[in-house]
């Protein structure tokens, strides 16, 4: 089994919390208020075309803004594939977790 | 608000050029966006410098996917290379073939040249060791030679501190008899000064090199001559006997000379010996240039301005000289001095014009497989290949193909090693030559092969349109055929200048062997005179003559291959004030015109028996004609008190390599003088065994001594020739490569031709042409093609082999039969390739070639 790496498995989680609007600059946002820190675009674009090709995104043509310069957006939906990569790097975190000593970490 | 914000231009078009086609619209619009959300918030130039650092951050992952994709794509091209080589074997395998072939002739060829290159620089100072030349003046005449005089050497050591050291070596190797218990041998002595130890690499293995020092007899062995003498003994403290009448005492053992060393010999004595033996101050004389100084410098030496000091030096203390020596660079003599480095550029040429043959061949086979891959090219276009990735995916497979012929031909380099040691004499060996510059240099080949290979065909392939290629319509091939004959025709001249420039070789070499040398070199034999011989070599003498086997017998003092005394200052009565000419003396008793069968051109010859006068003397027709007098016979010749009277004329011989001109030459015959060194034999034609067995016997009784050792005067001659003859062998097997690889891509075309002919030639079978005429239809075009090719080589290989003539006074002339005789051949070759495929394809049934139609 192949898993997610941290970057994809956080932009995969942020794209499905995003639901209808997940695309780079609410990626951004998102990762920014969730981590506390400051992705660059490339960054984003990084692993969001990894997970394209994978085939646990699919990317469809959204609206246009002014503030795009009359451009398109472009969004992102997870697929069932990614839906299962994330559940099962959610298993992993579990198995990892699991009977850690209590206190041993305070 | 006035206009809204637009992010910077110049940061947008970077952005514009590192993203893809497809994405272009997506990641411009989320820049944008980010853009103005920093707008919102922050002051416009914050904005402007957040859009550029985005921008900026984008570029390294960019590179990144772009390394990505062209890596998959490369793959994808080297996939499709190995398929098309598996499918089309023939195609591949000729083609590899002939790349391999000029590849290998290239590597082996580098190999000689590093090998020539690498002549004396064994020597850790090589840089700063010099050797002492001099410009010799005769009247008008200049001659240049290495020679030195005896006290210059010290001299430059004592007056000028920046000569470190000094070193001097007698002038030419003398053959003599080693005497170490049983064991007797004759060996190669070198006279010279124990420096040579210090200043070249000559390493002691044994020995300490203050005990060279010690005496006149000490000796040095090398290290396989020390193994001859005292096997696995140590021989330092020993005694060996030089021609039963001087001891020597080992004091060391020196590795064996390297052979890429112009300075070789298997034993040394020192120099000093020479005042024992011939005069008290033979080392010490400022007359006779029969030394070689070799100087070591010290740092920052000026040698343009020391030898500005030495001339003046010189022409103040001794005004009256004709002698100018100076200081050259040692590691320039080989080269320069030797001339060793025309030949080494002769074979470079040779080298690339090889590898550009084998490079057309390449270019022609693959632009004429093209057709096959016109619909590939069609689809990549069609699918969004641009033009640029054609061009790299033709030179990626041409890079593939040069890679492959590199292993063949290094496979072809190893397996040909042997036959290249014996071709070249060199001992070489393929992993000693394998170093860091030869790999570098190995490498510049490969990849210079695969760019002018790959140059063309990736153009060529490149430039399809696809809507035509994937019709069917093919390509138009006019514009690719005749550059196709143009590089046949090009190929093919190359080929011509090699066969000729062979041929040229070939012939003169010939003509220098068979050239009547002015005497009869066949069974002529010699042999030493030496040990007790020197006493009582006229007995023996008479004792031969007696034998049935032997005509005539003659005393000498050089043989005629290896006449070094010479002096000059000679005058006779009208003498022109600026000639001087540097006369070679050869000294021999009467019986010597008939030994080697000389013709006297005038007056008379030295009178047998003895009232022989020591003053008459002989003189070549080269002197005569120096001398230039109404009445040759009767002249006088002086020289220091000296006066000798010409009593004839001998017609000229060759005393010397026929590279050189004859020389004015004295012959004399002074019975005091007992300094005969050779004993000329003239044997009769018929029964030699048992002529040398009645030589052997008297050998034995007059000379108990030493070995019996004999040798041809032919023999020698011919010696004289084998680095010529060798040089010869190496182009020939080169030319004879070279046009084996045109032929192998003039094969591949015509196959090709043949086979896109295929329909043409069913449809003429079967109006009726015969076999005959399709194949001298097929044929005939080639012929044409290797005809041009002549004509435009002809004018080139003529200036060249001109200009290679001319450095030979006795040369061949540049006759037509050779350049017609080549054209012939070329033809031939190119028919005969030719033909084997034009055969095939007439033979061909008209059913199968016109059946899908």
């Amino acid at each position: 089994m192949k898993l997610l790496s941290r970057a994809e498995e956080i932009i995969l989680l942020s794209v499905v919390k995003l639901e209808e609007n997940a695309y780079g600059i609410s990626i951004r946002e998102l990762i920014r208020k969730t981590t506390g820190v400051e992705w660059s675009l490339a960054q984003i674009y990084d692993p969001l075309n990894k997970l394209t090709h994978k085939g646990y995104l699919i990317k469809y043509k959204g609206r246009s803004t002014p503030e795009r310069g009359g451009r398109h957006k472009y969004l992102y939906k997870i697929t069932e594939e990614g839906k299962e990569a994330l559940l099962d790097i959610r298993k992993v975190y579990e198995n990892i977790w699991e009977k850690v000593p209590k206190n041993a970490l305070i | 608000m006035s206009e809204p914000k637009r992010p910077p231009r110049l940061a947008e078009q970077l952005l514009r050029m590192i993203l893809l086609k497809e994405e272009l619209c997506e990641k411009l619009g989320d820049f944008e966006e980010g853009f103005q959300y920093e707008l919102k918030t922050k002051r416009a130039h914050k904005a402007c410098l957040w859009y550029w650092s985005q921008v900026l951050k984008a570029i390294p992952l960019s590179v990144k996917n772009l390394f990505y994709w062209s890596f998959s794509m490369l793959k994808n091209y080297f996939k499709i290379a190995f398929r098309h080589i598996k499918r089309h074997k023939a195609y591949s395998i000729l083609n590899i073939t002939g790349l391999a072939l000029g590849m290998a002739c290239c590597i082996l060829i580098l190999f000689w040249v590093q090998d020539e290159l690498s002549t004396d620089k064994f020597h850790e100072k090589i840089d700063s060791l010099y050797v002492v030349r001099n410009i010799q003046h005769y009247g008008n005449e200049t001659k240049e030679g290495m020679g030195s005089v005896p006290a210059f050497g010290p001299a430059l050591k004592a007056e000028y501190p920046e000569i470190i050291n000094t070193a001097r070596f007698n002038n030419g190797q003398g053959e003599f008899l080693f005497t170490r218990g049983k064991t007797k041998f004759k060996e190669l002595i070198q006279m010279a000064d124990p420096e040579i130890f210090q200043i070249f690499t000559f390493p002691l293995i044994q020995g300490r090199i203050e005990d060279l020092f010690s005496g006149p007899n000490v000796m040095v062995l090398s290290e396989s001559l020390a193994d001859k003498y005292f096997g696995r003994g140590n021989p330092v403290g020993n005694i060996i006997t030089v021609n039963e009448e001087y001891d020597f005492k080992v004091v060391g053992v020196m590795k064996d000379i390297p052979h890429n060393s112009t300075i070789r010999f298997n034993a040394w004595i020192p120099l000093e010996f020479a005042n024992t033996v011939f005069r008290q101050d033979y080392t010490k004389t400022w007359y006779n240039l029969a030394f070689r100084t070799y100087a070591e410098v010290g740092p920052n030496f000026d040698l343009e301005s020391f030898n500005k000091k030495i001339l003046n030096r010189i022409r103040d203390s001794r005004p009256e000289t004709n002698s100018e020596p100076f200081l050259y660079p040692f590691s320039q003599v080989y080269l320069q001095v030797w001339g060793r480095i025309v030949q080494i550029r002769i074979f470079t040429i040779i080298a690339f014009l090889i590898l550009i043959i084998a490079c057309i061949n390449f270019m022609n086979l693959t632009t004429a497989r093209s057709s096959q891959r016109s619909k590939e090219v069609g689809l990549r276009k069609v699918v969004g290949a641009r033009r640029v990735q054609v061009t790299k995916q033709f030179f990626g497979e041409s890079i593939l193909f040069t890679f492959i012929s590199l292993i063949t031909a290094l496979i072809l380099v190893r397996i040909l090693m042997p036959f290249f040691r014996t071709l070249t004499g060199k001992p070489l060996h393929f992993l000693s030559l394998i170093n860091g510059p030869m790999i570098g240099g190995i490498f510049a080949v490969t990849a210079l092969t695969g760019i002018i290979a790959g140059i063309y065909p990736a153009l060529f392939l490149s430039s399809f349109r696809p809507a035509a290629v994937l019709k069917g319509k093919g390509i138009s091939g006019k514009k690719g055929d005749l550059f196709r004959k143009i590089l046949v025709v090009l190929q093919f001249s190359l080929s011509v200048i090699l066969i000729i420039g062979t041929l040229v070789v070939f012939n003169q070499v010939k003509y220098i062997k068979n050239k009547d040398l002015g005497f009869d070199k066949e069974h002529l034999l010699y042999i030493r005179v030496e040990g007790n011989l020197r006493k009582s070599y006229a007995s023996m003498k008479y004792e031969l003559l007696q034998s049935p086997g032997i005509n005539n017998v003659s005393l000498t003092t050089h043989s005629p291959t290896g006449i070094y005394n010479n002096g000059q200052d000679w005058d006779w009565e009208g003498r022109e004030p600026n000639i001087n000419p540097l006369v070679t003396y050869f000294g021999a008793d009467p019986d010597f015109l008939e030994t080697f069968q000389m013709e006297i051109a005038e007056g008379e010859s030295f009178r047998k028996g003895t009232e022989n006068s020591g003053s008459n003397v002989l003189i070549n027709e080269r002197f005569a004609e120096i001398m230039n007098l109404d009445n040759i016979i009767g002249a006088r010749l002086s020289q220091e008190g000296l006066t000798l009277q010409v009593i004839g004329v001998v017609k000229d011989f060759h005393f010397t390599p026929l590279n050189r001109e004859i020389g004015p030459l004295l012959l004399y015959h002074n019975p005091q003088m007992r300094e005969y060194n050779y004993m000329f034999i003239r044997l009769k034609p018929g029964d030699i065994p048992e002529a040398l067995a009645a030589i052997e016997k008297a050998a034995k009784k007059f000379n108990p001594g030493f070995p019996f050792e004999y040798r041809f005067l032919d023999q020698d001659y011919d010696r004289l020739y084998r680095s010529l003859e060798r040089e010869m062998g190496i182009v020939r097997t080169f030319t004879i490569l070279a046009i084996l690889i045109s032929c192998l891509g003039l094969f591949g075309l015509a196959s090709f031709t043949a086979e896109q002919r295929t329909k043409e030639i069913g449809i003429r079978k079967v109006l009726g042409a015969s076999i005959s005429k399709i194949i001298f239809m097929l044929s005939k075009e080639y012929a044409k093609w290797v005809l041009i090719a002549n004509v435009i080589a002809w004018p080139v290989a003529y200036y060249l082999m001109h200009r290679w003539l001319s450095d030979f006074p006795y040369r061949i002339t540049l006759s037509w039969t050779i350049f017609f005789g080549t054209a012939l051949l070329s033809v031939l070759i190119a028919q005969i390739t030719v033909t084997f495929q034009a055969l095939k394809a007439a033979h061909s049934d008209p059913i199968d070639s016109l059946r899908y139609e």
